[in-house]
Parts: structure tokens; sequence; C-alpha cells
């Protein structure tokens, strides 16, 4: 029997990206911006001043299932998170907008050219 | 012939060249390997994510959990199987899947020599002898962060 999963955030609206082939989800309230660059690359930029980069945003989505991360997670990365899901039969990191994981974190030189 | 008790049962498990013995009571399910979809960041032994049953998984590579230096199930293209299994003894149970390269039997065994806990995680807690065969015994529950 599987355990009962810890339901977070199942009524929001999350933004899907993809990013090092992973899928990525930020939750639509924290996203302040976006822009599109070269391909279908794009540069968001989060209320809380943060700024992350995607390879593609692959669209809204509403009603995920929000499992908090269990031991393994927390003692095997290195990052924080709001937690994990699934969409589509894949899974998911539902990323804390406080503390976005590095290997979505923006480095490039176009960081104030975002319009909101 | 007597029925052995789930508590006195492994499941015989091969990654890479290490033979290892999961407590039975621990296994949740074997399924044939599943897609995993890497964590940048992750601890090495820790292989990424999957999916399994609607809910995502953590997959750790067995073979390293064993101290193995280098784990064929991370390293060939695709591990055989994942073992989907409680580990730790948290409440509600955590379930993460187990990389490996090969399911081999069932069978009892008994512990030849306790290690106490060692191996990553503290989870190798001895050695037994399973025909002629030396396998590691594991035990999930007493998984530790460090």
């Amino acid at each position: 029997m599987r355990p009962v999963p810890t339901v977070l955030a199942s009524g929001e609206e999350f933004m899907l990206l993809r990013r090092h082939g992973g899928l990525w989800a930020a939750p639509g309230s924290a996203v302040h911006a976006c822009e599109a660059q070269a391909g279908e690359r794009v540069i968001l930029r989060l209320a809380s001043g943060a700024q992350l980069e995607a390879d593609q945003v692959l669209g809204m989505v509403r009603g995920l299932g929000v499992r908090s991360l269990g031991a393994v997670l927390r003692t095997c990365w290195t990052e924080s998170a709001r937690g994990l899901a699934v969409h589509a039969g894949e899974p998911c990191v539902v990323i804390d907008e406080a503390a976005p994981p590095e290997a979505l974190r923006f480095h490039g030189g176009v960081a104030s050219e975002v319009e909101e | 012939m007597t029925e052995m008790a789930d508590a006195e049962r492994y499941l015989l498990l091969r990654a890479g060249d290490a033979f290892c013995a999961l407590p039975l009571q621990q296994v949740r399910r074997v399924v044939r390997a599943l897609t995993i979809h890497a964590l940048p960041g992750a601890a090495p032994e820790l292989l990424g994510l999957a999916e399994f049953a609607g809910e995502p998984l953590p997959v750790l590579d067995l073979g390293m959990l064993l101290g193995e230096a280098s784990s064929a199930a991370a390293g060939s293209q695709v591990a055989g199987v994942t073992v989907v299994a409680r580990i730790g003894d948290s409440e509600p149970p955590e379930i993460a899947g187990l990389a490996a390269d090969e399911a081999l039997e069932i069978s009892a065994l008994e512990m030849t020599r306790g290690t106490g806990a060692s191996g990553r995680h503290g989870m190798v807690v001895g050695e037994a002898l399973a025909g002629e065969r030396h396998v590691t015994v594991l035990d999930l529950a007493a998984w530790k962060a460090a």
C-alpha cells in the first residue's frame, strides 16, 4: 500500500518548465515576468527577485498534487524545494520561489532586460 | 516444509559484482527498471526521480549504498530492475526506488557476521551466505542522513 501523500497545494496554478532535461514547476503566483530568448529559452523573474532560466515553458497547470520532500531527497539533494509532483507521468520538482535551485538560476547578463 | 515468515525472508539482488539481501518485509514491488530523470545537484547515490503508481519516487543506486566505489547499476545504460521499497522508519512510510541489475530470488538467510551500521547511509548491517554466495545484508529502516 502506498503511503498517504501530503498534498500541499492541489488547487494552485503552476508554470511548468523544462530545464536540463528535467521537469520543474514554479508557482504561478510567484512568476512576475518572463521573456522569450532565442529558440524556446525563457528567462523568468520571480516576485522574490530571483531570475530563472528555462529551456522551454510547457504551460500552466492547475491541480498538481504536491508531495513534501522525504528524508531521501532532503539528505541526497543539496537544494530546497516546496515538494515533488507528477505531471503526465513525469516526476516534477516544485520549486521554492524563495530559494530556487541552482540548476534553474539565471546567471546571464540580460537580467535587467526582462520585461514586466 | 515450513512456511517462512516474511521477517525471515530476504530478496537477493545483484548490483554490478555485488550481491545483497533486503528484508522482504521492506520490499513493496520489483518492477522493470523505471525511467529515471536526473536531478541536478543530487548526491551520486541519488540517480534521480521516477514515477511509480502516479507518485514521484526518488531512485537510489543500490551499488553505491553497498559501498561500491562505482556502481554497475548507474554505469550501465539501463539497470535491470527497480526495487520499490520502504526506507527509513518514518510514519507514514517513505518509499524509494533502488536501481539494481538483477533480482535473483527470495531466500531465508542467517546472518554470518553483523557489521553494525556501515556503508553509505548506514544501511549495511551484516553478511550472510546464500548458497555459496556471500551477500551483504541491508536494513533499509536503518537509513541515516549522514
